[in-house]
């Protein structure tokens, strides 16, 4: 009831005020945004800079337009606290200084350093109990890390060589994040999801599986959001395509021509706020679309920069937090129920064993081990955490029938089942007791360590 | 008019109002955190003077606070909901007819005004409810009396009572008017009864937990669905099955087997006969539930049988990030366009486009009851409703259906052809919601498992078991092989979980049920003490084995002298230890310890035991902490061979009965 009540105050005297720049309403909504003259939205794919000519975010609100933060040098990525009253943000106090998180209360204006260091910290959001969520550059590569408010109590979420930047938070609390695909490459852009405690990690959907080539780099599903309706809203080659609850694959959204940069805010009328432009040649500007219409509604442009990133002003919901399940170990243990359940089509009974790889920062494969797959398909691993994993399936010969093209990582104290060898997140388990757990519930040891930890 | 009960409160804080407890659950958290008005946590960076001010003082209120308070009794209001779960429309559709499960009435509904013309009493626990062909009779099964009580519609009186067996549940007459059909939950069977003499004709063996029933458009066949898998092989799926009765020789003509499947619900016929529908849940509990998504725990979903389908074809009705909990009622439209699912956990009804359901059916070769992704052919909708709705039924003409949210009191009518909630019927039940409601509304709901998969009801259908054996994450994969337990007259049965590992109620369904169950962000200090307070509620079901009388058959005499026994009959003293009244002791006959009776399997990470309660033992089989034993006998017979487990390798297989005889009257 108050969201509406303010809301009404604010379509009384707000939008329409932003001098020439503001061509259409928001209704009756604040905004936050990015303008920065140069724009290179996948650029964190290689660890490279998004805003080479720097970046500002500014605020429409009652009062008009204005800089949120005149005193820093450059600014961006915002992200607004569940009450609506505090900006997340990326920034810098000065031009030569790293990016790096900063919190600032709209009441006062008094910006809060939550990060610190010698790199980049960038494309930060908000977790439930006062936590937050960002990436930080490590030798030239994001990671994603979690902490507190206060900087402390860091958790890092992502693992293995590649550049990983979270995008949204679910409403069923986990990260929505985005790296190459498969991890490790870094030619187009896919939708992964992690747990807050860096647990659970997978692609949002496995419709990617086949894709080669030409083909795998010119999918690029980026800047993705999560909408009211639950669906995943992101930029991709279609220029905007959803992943929606029921659906296995991404569903192209026909809106009106043109380039999509993703991060869609949404506003309470249902209308939806969108970076966009006519070509490349033009720098992206905020338009706003209904999805009953065929045109877009330019709300806010600037001729020589790109207006990017925008966020509405607003209370909105907490997600749910994640209540971690980790165990107090220093590995992981990896069940896989079936195998033969895969994208990939695998003769009956030709899977005879699994190995198991680790991939260093180089991205160099060292074998860790090597277990039998027993005749339903499943097999049992203990496996070191927090290190890029890959699987590779042999036949009774020894040759490989399928080696996974990217990695994973499990965390410490890890308990992982899988469906089976890349099956997608739409196949459920079959309900059977796996083979390999009648014949032994100590799974076979992939750490080099003597006796395996956990659950054992 | 409240009703007056006394309520154990069993949690180690005393009996508080809500805000009382609020406040408590908010020192409870750390001190250096503070809630502002919105609700959302905040770090108060600003305030360190007063964080440390509030921190001190929530240190010494922590310290008095967390002193273990003594068990206590506390006397609550008990509001008399109503809590309606089925319905039927007199034949002319002016008269809507409300089984309420809590009232023990059937609520009579004008639907043009849409007013309350009448209250009839029945029996206890009524769930089910049909109509002789004229409409003139009304037949309600009464569960807790194991009766139908027979109403005169005009009159609005019972006129009758008619016997049946343990726990009758779904009801349906034949064409003829001549034949009842009773499904018996707890005896698992189908009564027959013959309406003129009133006498039970006879008895048909179903499968177990028969609980719903469906005839034919044609009134040749009766199909029956189980609430609870059929006895199976440990660790191997549970399956169940639709028992097929031909009415013309009143025998059990088929049991189609339903595999994969535990609890099944309602079902229906379509009005050509050629398509049978059953509501049911797929439980995923031979694997272990190291996370819920991806369909791990359950997954909700129908099975197809009739001519238009073949043999029987399972289908999903869950998405990818979304699931459709605890399938229930069922309802399918006259000109065979739709059907309509109440999701009694997900507190909607899911919408299905039937042609393209059997598109589906057809063209997808192999089984597809897995796959998340298929329900995007054919569902259409999903319509948010009341809470934990059940019964769905829809008019004569197919236009409206209604739909019982047996937790609100109410009746929700649904458009059909806008497949839109139209309007909300108010039984007239309470307004003042009290703990132990709250507390079953957060029992049966499935908000609050990770994307809504599952809730607390899922595995403890209406508050029972599911006859299933769990394989649980934190214990490590394929260890420690867990049964569901009876959740009846839990006070004084402490501590909980079969090692005996969470000492209370709050233990059992707080941190626990979130980290390793839900695998999401779940009760607050005051819903988990309203829903402590909900299961510490639910009273034993009537025992059937005890004579009226209060005296014990001469078999269950000949089975007390052998629970009691001292010496074995070869006139050796069994020591006290090994007496099964020494671990089964006290009034819950558990002395709440936990011992090793030598029943440890290699997969368990330790033998001992915490000694289950016996009242009502013969309701919750398999047996021993991990299911293995199918019957009470195999407790002795299979898994006792050194006489750990009490001394009972001298007993015969007469005398064993016996005392199985006397421990059904517990």
């Amino acid at each position: 009831m108050w969201r509406s009540i303010l809301a009404c105050l604010l379509l009384l005297v707000a939008v329409g005020i932003v001098r020439n720049s503001v061509k259409a309403s928001a209704g009756s909504s604040s905004l936050v945004y990015t303008v920065a003259k140069v724009y290179k939205p996948l650029a964190w794919m290689h660890g490279a800079e998004r805003f080479p000519s720097g970046a500002t975010i500014f605020v429409v609100d009652a009062s008009g337009k204005h800089v949120l933060l005149p005193e820093f040098a450059a600014t961006a990525d915002p992200a607004i606290f569940f009450d609506g009253q505090h900006v997340l943000f990326a920034g810098k106090r000065k031009s030569d200084d790293p990016w790096q998180i900063w919190e600032v209360p709209l009441s006062d204006g008094k910006a809060r350093q939550i990060t610190s260091g010698t790199e980049d910290c960038i494309r930060p959001f908000y977790l439930p109990e006062d936590r937050v969520v960002y990436a930080r550059k490590i030798n030239g590569s994001f990671r994603i890390e979690a902490a507190g408010l206060a900087g402390r109590d860091v958790l890092v979420l992502t693992y293995g060589p590649a550049n990983f930047i979270a995008s949204d938070i679910l409403r069923d609390g986990r990260i929505l994040f985005e790296a190459g695909y498969p991890l490790g490459s870094d030619v187009a852009p896919e939708i992964y999801t992690v747990y807050s405690d860096g647990s659970g990690v997978e692609s949002y959907r496995c419709d990617h599986a086949g894709l080669k080539g030409a083909q795998a780099s010119a999918r690029a599903h980026h800047a993705g959001r999560q909408i009211t309706t639950g669906d995943i809203v992101f930029a991709s080659e279609a220029g905007l395509s959803r992943f929606t609850s029921a659906r296995a694959q991404a569903v192209a959204i026909s809106a009106p021509t043109g380039e999509y940069a993703g991060d869609v805010a949404e506003l309470p009328s249902g209308e939806w706020l969108l970076p966009w432009r006519r070509d490349s040649k033009a720098p992206l500007q905020l338009v706003l679309w209904n999805a009953r219409s065929s045109s877009l509604r330019s709300l806010i442009e600037t001729p020589d920069a790109n207006v990017i990133q925008p966020v509405v002003l607003a209370a909105h919901a907490v997600p749910n937090r994640h209540p971690s399940g980790l165990h107090d170990w220093p590995d992981a243990n990896l069940l896989c129920l079936n195998a033969y359940t895969s994208k990939y089509p695998f003769a009956e009974g030709s899977i005879h064993s699994v190995r198991v790889y680790a991939r260093d920062k180089a991205n160099n494969a060292s074998l860790l081990g090597t277990a039998s797959v027993e005749p339903d398909g499943s097999f049992f691993v203990h496996v070191p955490s927090e290190k890029a994993l890959q699987i590779e399936l042999l036949d009774s010969s020894g040759k490989t029938l399928k080696r996974e093209s990217g990695f994973f990582w499990m965390r410490r104290g890890e308990q992982r089942v899988c469906v089976g060898c890349h099956a997608g997140p739409e196949t459920a388990p079959e309900n059977a007791v796996p083979q390999i757990l009648l014949k032994s519930t100590t799974p076979a040891d992939m750490t080099g360590k003597q006796s395996a930890s956990g659950g054992r | 008019m409240p009703v007056r009960a006394k309520t154990r409160w069993p949690l180690r804080r005393s009996a508080r109002s809500e805000s009382q407890n609020s406040y408590q659950g908010t020192l409870l958290r750390m001190p250096t955190w503070t809630r502002n008005a919105c609700g959302f946590s905040r770090w108060d960076s600003y305030g360190l003077l007063s964080a440390k001010l509030v921190g001190i003082a929530s240190v010494v209120l922590f310290v008095i606070a967390a002193r273990p308070a003594p068990k206590q009794s506390a006397t609550a209001i008990r509001e008399q909901y109503l809590s309606p779960i089925e319905m039927l429309l007199s034949p002319d559709g002016r008269r809507l007819y409300v089984v309420c499960e809590s009232s023990n009435e059937v609520r009579v509904i004008e639907l043009e005004t849409r007013r309350l013309i009448g209250r009839i009493s029945v029996g206890r626990f009524p769930r089910g409810i049909a109509s002789s062909p004229d409409g003139r009779l009304l037949y309600v099964t009464n569960s807790w009396d194991d009766n139908v009580s027979v109403v005169d519609a005009t009159a609005m009186k019972v006129v009758q009572t008619l016997p049946a067996g343990f726990e009758p549940t779904g009801v349906v007459v034949d064409r003829g008017g001549t034949t009842l059909y009773v499904a018996n939950r707890l005896s698992s069977d189908i009564s027959v009864i013959d309406l003129k003499s009133g006498r039970e004709a006879k008895r048909l063996l179903a499968g177990r937990g028969a609980s719903y029933l469906a005839a034919s458009p044609d009134g040749k066949w009766i199909y029956c669905t189980h609430i609870y898998p059929d006895p199976g092989t440990f660790r191997t799926p549970p399956n169940s099955e639709i028992t097929v009765v031909d009415t013309g020789r009143q025998i059990v003509v088929e049991r189609k087997r339903l595999r994969n499947v535990a609890g099944v619900f309602h079902v229906a016929m379509s009005r050509d006969g050629k398509l049978g529908v059953a509501a049911q849940l797929r439980p995923k509990n031979l694997i272990p539930l190291a996370h819920v998504e991806h369909g791990w725990a359950f997954g909700d979903s129908l099975s197809l049988f009739g001519p238009d389908v073949g043999d029987v074809v399972q289908i999903p009705i869950d998405e990818l990030d979304r699931y459709y909990a605890l399938p229930w009622g069922v309802a399918i439209a006259p000109d065979k366009a739709k059907l309509f699912l109440t999701t009694a956990g997900s507190e909607s009804v899911t919408v299905i486009d039937v042609a393209r359901l059997l598109h589906s059916v057809k063209t997808r070769h192999k089984p597809f009851a897995n796959d998340l992704s298929a329900s995007a052919a054919y569902v259409i909708h999903r319509i948010p409703v009341g809470r934990n709705p059940r019964g769905a039924l829809l008019s004569a003409d197919g236009k409206q259906l209604y739909v019982a949210n047996r937790l609100d009191d109410s009746i929700s009518v649904i458009d059909t052809a806008s497949d839109k909630l139209v309007s909300t019927i108010d039984l007239g039940g309470p307004k003042n919601i009290d703990a132990i409601r709250r507390g079953e509304r957060l029992f049966f709901t499935a908000d609050f498992a990770f994307q809504g998969q599952f809730g607390c009801s899922s595995c403890h259908i209406d508050a029972t078991i599911d006859g299933l054996q769990w394989d649980l994450e934190p214990d490590g994969f394929g260890k420690d092989i867990v049964d569901n337990r009876s959740l009846e007259d839990l006070a004084g049965t402490e501590p909980f979980k079969w090692n005996g590992g969470n000492p209370d109620m709050p233990t059992e369904c707080g941190p626990r049920t979130e980290k390793f169950f839900f695998r999401s962000h779940s009760f607050t200090e005051q819903q988990l003490t309203d829903l402590v307070t909900f299961v510490y509620s639910l009273p034993y079901r009537p025992n059937r084995y005890r004579l009226p009388n209060g005296e014990l058959t001469p078999a269950q005499e000949r089975g007390k002298a052998i629970f009691e026994r001292t010496k074995a009959k070869n006139g050796t003293a069994i020591p006290e230890a090994s007496r099964c009244g020494y671990c089964h002791s006290g009034p819950k006959f558990t002395n709440q310890h936990q011992i090793d009776v030598g029943t440890g399997k290699p997969t368990d990470r330790s033998p001992v035991i915490d000694v289950p309660q016996l009242p009502n033992v013969a309701y919750s089989a398999p047996y021993l902490h991990d299911g293995s034993a199918h019957s009470l006998e195999e407790i002795w017979t299979v898994f006792n061979p050194n006489d750990k487990h009490g001394v009972t390798n001298d007993l015969t297989k007469d005398e064993l009965n016996d005392l199985i005889e006397y421990l059904k009257t517990l």
